[in-house]
């Protein structure tokens, strides 16, 4: 029993401060992108390959690049940032995302911001043809390309904890019940199912 | 002292079932007489078919009804923080209520327009820019929420063209329940009338964990503490609180399931009765008309009724063996009634004998060979072997599409944990089954005596995975492996309840309620933190 209560309360410990953890964390926003527009289906890979593109402005702190490219199940993307031939960053995301009209590649944090930075997009084996939606260009060799939108993503400055009332009031505006109450009372809900788990297990799984 | 080798047939250390929440015993028949005179037949017999319904509920016990309103209220805070028709198909099964209540119709078509009440919702709620973008959230601003208000105010018809997309080939029984909810919130507005259509899967949900903690008491009845885990873990899932928080004939479908297993489980313990086998005809009805995939478990429940029929059924007096191929007949009478009724309707009408079912079969006679089904069945759940066509180049499906997606996936399967998150839970996830196959070992000796019971589990859940393979393999140009979700496995959900069972069981009897606590909690932290997900990804 003792075992019991001791996994338990370790349990509910470790979920209380993750939770903790996750809220005094900061959403990620959008603080800059390649300009590229993000017109739908303007082109779909099939076979793996690398692109290459002029990625405009990189702000510093971005630890995030959004992608335009829409599968059902997405291959590998690996993403290089370049300043001249300097590698500045790098990020990949494996095998199996999606459905998506975008995908989020994580990368090392940007240390400086980077103009005139070059990103190269290498796109993994494809289990299924893989639209791209962005703009085709032509390239200043006077070739013609398709280059994906990029948006680079930082964290914002207000925590999620600071932003509870705003998200509740969200929560209740497109919804039956409507209000902010109504956030509220999911906690408490959930507050109350962990208690009523609790109190379940001391007394049948002994 | 671990209890790695122990049979699971020795004797439960606690009564398997306490006298005061697993028998209560029927009135005095005198008391009843006494009450029934002057009334008549029809009532009495009325009467002792809601006595012997009150008596059967009261027989479940209340451990059970906990894990019910866990599910419940777990599916219920789903059904709020889910924004209206940011689940699968949504919109589509929500047309096909509409469609049922307001013209008593079954839908036509899958192409065409909704009615101009749910085209104007889902125009006002931004549904289609939301879904498959998780850089855009729901609306948000005051005008939005005005307008909205505004345009589901007007006197808007509720009659479309009788299309209801994807849903308009799936059986009408989930939808004709459904139109309680919707009567209920007619003199609302459709978000209303939405949310209580919601709530009604909710409680499926809740019927979903109540019959899966009695099938882990049926199916694993050696260690009494360890049942819980099994219940708790399959309330807590987060995906079936996603499923059974949205308007889906999947909630429908987990529920039917898990009773069905439980009447097999019971059937494999106490014998194939007559009420037990009534019961199973009707739930197996239930199953065809609620949705299409049901369909991949006959097989196995075929093979369960074989095995049932063959083993026979004890006396009162539990010595001697008679044969239960009468009831595992009838069992099969019953069942296949409806599908006998569609098929007669259908060769009547000059459509496909078997509708939907015909039609997939053609498809996949016209532009695919056995052997390239084979192998496409096999590869989305296993690894290619040599020699095989790489149908999933740089993809582990096992890994990368069941495994990862069952983590957590919501919305419109836009809606994903970091990467790391997955790559973590490979560590919990092993360790579970490492116990659970120590769990497995040490019951090796029971389960010799249960192969025609396991083989039948295996061979439903083969069934239903093949279905699925069958399906996305036939509509891989236009889907790729878009059908590849979990949600059409958690009709599995008690068999998947049952291996967390043998897991905390594989811990030995002095460790083994410390890490089913364990469990729970990873579930529980699970579900917690996908609703923290789909907050943020909607909300945020």
């Amino acid at each position: 029993m003792f075992r019991m209560r001791l996994a338990l309360a370790v349990g509910l410990t470790a979920i209380a401060v993750a939770v903790g953890l996750v809220l005094s964390g900061a959403p990620v926003g959008v603080a800059g992108s390649d300009g590229i527009p993000a017109n739908f289906a303007v082109e779909f890979i099939h076979q793996s390959e690398v692109i290459c593109q002029a990625g405009g402005t990189v702000p510093a702190g971005t630890s995030a690049i959004r992608v335009s490219l829409s599968p059902n199940v997405g291959p590998a993307v690996g993403l290089e940032v370049f300043s001249g031939p300097t590698l500045v960053t790098k990020g990949n995301h494996p095998a199996g995302w999606g459905v998506d009209e975008t995908l989020t590649v994580p990368v090392a944090t940007v240390p400086r911001t980077i103009a005139q930075a070059r990103i190269c997009a290498t796109i993994g084996p494809l289990v299924e043809p893989l639209q791209v939606n962005g703009a085709r260009v032509t390239s200043p060799s006077g070739a013609s390309a398709v280059w994906l939108r990029m948006e680079y993503l930082r964290p914002l400055s207000r925590s999620w904890l600071s932003r509870l009332p705003a998200v509740a009031s969200v929560i209740g505006v497109a919804h039956a019940p409507t209000g902010a109450w109504v956030a509220y009372l999911v906690i408490a809900v959930m507050l109350a199912l962990c208690a009523l788990v609790s109190r379940v297990l001391l007394r049948e799984c002994r | 002292m671990s209890g790695l080798g122990r049979p699971t047939t020795r004797l439960p250390v606690r009564p398997p079932t306490p006298p005061e929440e697993t028998y209560t015993p029927p009135a005095p028949e005198r008391a009843g007489k006494k009450a029934r005179e002057g009334t008549s037949p029809g009532a009495r017999r009325a009467g002792r078919l809601l006595g012997a319904c009150a008596r059967t509920l009261r027989r479940v016990p209340r451990v059970a009804w906990t894990c019910a309103l866990v599910a419940t209220l777990n599916a219920a805070c789903w059904s709020v923080i889910t924004p209206p028709f940011q689940v699968p198909d949504e919109p589509s099964h929500f047309a096909y209520v509409q469609l049922l209540a307001e013209t008593g119709r079954l839908p036509t078509s899958d192409i065409g327009a909704f009615s101009p009440e749910e085209e104007t919702g889902l125009r006002d709620l931004n549904q289609a820019n939301v879904r498959w973008h998780p850089e855009v959230g729901t609306i948000s601003s005051p005008a939005a929420k005005q307008q909205l208000e505004h345009d589901l105010a007007q006197p808007l018809s509720r009659v479309g063209s009788g299309a209801a997309g994807v849903a308009a080939s799936e059986p009408p029984l989930y939808y004709a329940l459904e139109t309680i909810p919707y009567y209920l919130g007619s003199s609302g507005t459709l978000l209303d009338q939405l949310e209580l259509m919601r709530l009604l899967s909710a409680l499926m949900g809740g019927l979903t964990a109540l019959f899966t903690y009695l099938f882990v008491r049926e199916a694993l009845p050696g260690a009494p503490w360890a049942w819980i885990v099994g219940g708790l873990a399959a309330a807590l899932a987060p995906l079936l609180g996603f499923t059974s928080g949205a308007v889906t004939p999947d909630a429908m479908l987990f529920a039917v399931c898990a009773g069905i297993l439980y009447c097999l489980a019971r059937a494999f313990r106490r014998g194939l009765g007559w009420g037990l086998g009534i019961a199973l005809g009707v739930l197996i009805v239930v199953g065809l008309l609620t949705k299409v995939n049901f369909v991949g478990l006959i097989p196995g429940l075929a093979l369960a009724l074989v095995v049932l029929a063959r083993r026979g059924i004890r006396d009162a007096t539990g010595a001697r063996l008679r044969s239960a191929a009468p009831q595992a007949v009838a069992v099969m009478a019953i069942a296949a009634s409806p599908v006998c009724l569609y098929a007669l309707r259908n060769l009547l009408e000059h459509h496909p004998m078997l509708g939907i079912v015909s039609n997939a079969a053609n498809l996949t006679g016209v532009h695919e060979s056995l052997t390239s089904d084979l192998v496409y069945i096999w590869q989305l759940y296993l690894p290619r072997l040599p020699g095989m066509f790489n149908y999933f180049p740089g993809l582990s499906t096992i890994r990368q599409v069941w495994f990862d997606r069952a983590v957590g996936l919501y919305g419109w399967l836009d809606t994903s944990f970091p990467t790391w998150v997955y790559s973590a839970a490979i560590i919990p996830a092993g360790l579970i089954a490492i116990l659970a196959l120590r769990g497995l070992w040490g019951a090796r000796r029971a389960l010799r005596a249960r192969l025609g019971e396991l083989a039948a589990y295996l061979v439903m859940a083969a069934g239903l995975m093949a279905l699925i393979a069958q399906d996305s393999h036939v509509h891989r140009s236009v889907e790729g492996v878009g059908y590849a979700q979990p949600r059409y496995l958690m009709p599995l959900l008690p068999l998947a309840a049952a291996v967390l069972v043998l897991a905390a069981r594989g811990a030995g009897r002095r460790w083994g309620p410390a890490v089913g606590a364990l469990i729970v909690i990873l579930f529980l932290a699970q579900d917690i933190f996908s609703q923290l997900l789909v907050v943020s990804r909607f909300y945020g």
